[in-house]
């Protein structure tokens, strides 16, 4: 019996394992200036002159506590992002999915028609990942030389192909418009302001 | 916290400032949805209306009184863009515990959209028709409803949110002189727990048959337990 179960365990687990990994877990909270690791704060100190809205975040993911600064830097909104040992994870920059020009849209456009049947963009990032021997972020969007690569992060209401199921995605693109990752993002009830 | 906090206040000192005794209500309610195969899913909702402190010309007559009892059952599909359609039934009692309480019937059909990341709003649009023991009554509603985390871009499990909204009530019957127009402004906070129910405490403000001589007010106190079954 005991072996059955061990090769039931065995059989399932990479199943379990991969089925975890498709949705997207994500708990923020809001920290002060103070609470800011002073590795990371050091490395944006150059930008929050010119920064407005700006607001610090404690992240905790499926890889573990990350800490973010979301702000306003020249009219565009941006998200810096920082792992546990306060490196610098990559920063964000909020676009337009209607106006923005400079994405690789018709093959992010193919990508989506290829896994769902219908679909609908409801926001877009810009993730620049940066080299890591950045010592300061000097201004943004990140200069050429800094940037090791680019994806787009796009958060999408769609239906897939065979299933008539409307769910919310997070996917991820690179620089080519090629699918890197797609996960299900867990939406909380809305029925407290439709009913 | 505090900037929240604000509105709920001045809303408070500019309804209150009338100084005329108005009637309170607590309105407690569990709303629990369903998710079912496809773009389907259902909800139910019982509500409980009591009406507090009451008065008649000669002073005071009872601490309390039940005022509605209400079963609503809904049936919604979903749309792209976070739409939705609802058709819905609900049967009513009025003062349910009296020896001859008055029913009604009502069937509802609803639109709903909304959108946010972070700040959650919905635009609601509901038609009712409302079959009483003695009358019909149809009924236009609109509301528009948002809520917002008190810490965070993101609501998460065990965090409180703040929760407003306001809802615009057009009543005809096709007889003169029974048309009437109704707006209730509501906000409160909530709760988000930890397996993704909700329980959201709101104060309302009606202000019933407004444009007309016969205008009147009244004050709900709401409680929503919002549940996944």
């Amino acid at each position: 019996m005991q072996k059955l179960l061990i090769l039931v365990a065995v059989i399932f687990f990479p199943f379990l394992m991969l089925a975890q990994q498709n949705v997207k877990y994500e708990r923020e909270k809001k920290i002060s200036a103070e609470d800011f690791p002073d590795a990371a704060m050091q490395l944006i100190l150059p930008l929050l002159e010119n920064a407005k809205a700006v607001k610090f975040y404690q992240e905790t993911n499926q890889d573990g506590i990350n800490y973010e600064v979301k702000l306003k830097y020249d009219k565009t909104h941006y998200s810096i992002e920082f792992d546990s040992l306060q490196r610098l994870k990559d920063v964000e920059e909020l676009l337009d999915w209607k106006k923005a020009t400079d994405i690789p849209r018709a093959a992010i456009k193919r990508n989506m028609d290829d896994t769902f049947r219908k679909q609908k963009v409801t926001r877009i990032q810009k993730q620049y990942n940066l080299k890591s021997s950045v010592k300061q972020l000097q201004s943004l969007p990140p200069s050429e030389d800094i940037i090791l690569s680019i994806n787009y992060e796009l958060e999408v209401e769609g239906e897939m192909h065979r299933k008539n199921v409307l769910q919310f995605y997070e996917l991820l693109f690179d620089e080519n418009g090629e699918l890197i990752q797609q996960r299900v993002i867990q939406k909380n009830i809305t029925d407290n302001l439709i009913f | 916290m505090k900037r929240y906090l604000l509105p709920v206040f001045v809303f408070f000192l500019f309804f209150t400032s009338f100084g005329q005794v108005r009637p309170v209500f607590i309105e407690p309610a569990l709303s629990v949805g369903k998710t079912l195969k496809g773009r389907w899913s259902a909800n139910a909702k019982l509500v409980f209306r009591q009406q507090m402190g009451l008065f008649d010309s000669d002073g005071f007559t009872a601490f309390s009184q039940s005022d509605i009892l209400e079963i609503q059952l809904f049936a919604n599909y979903k749309l792209l863009g976070s739409k939705q359609i609802t058709l819905g039934y609900l049967y009513g009692i009025d003062e349910p515990f009296l020896d001859e309480p008055a029913w009604e019937h009502r069937l509802m059909q609803q639109f709903t959209f909304g959108s946010g990341n972070g700040f959650k709003w919905v635009n609601r649009f509901r038609l009712e028709q409302r079959f009483g023991e003695e009358n019909f009554r149809n009924r236009f509603r609109y509301r528009f409803t948002f809520d917002r985390p008190i810490s965070g871009s993101q609501l998460d499990s065990g965090e409180w949110y703040f929760v407003a909204g306001d809802e615009w009530l057009y009543t005809f019957t096709g007889k003169a002189g029974e048309d009437h127009l109704e707006n209730r402004l509501n906000a409160g906070l909530g709760y988000l727990f930890e397996n993704g129910q909700k329980l959201q405490f709101e104060i309302q403000y009606r202000i019933i048959r407004m444009v007309s001589s016969c205008a009147s007010s009244a004050w709900h106190f709401l409680v929503t337990h919002n549940l996944k079954w």
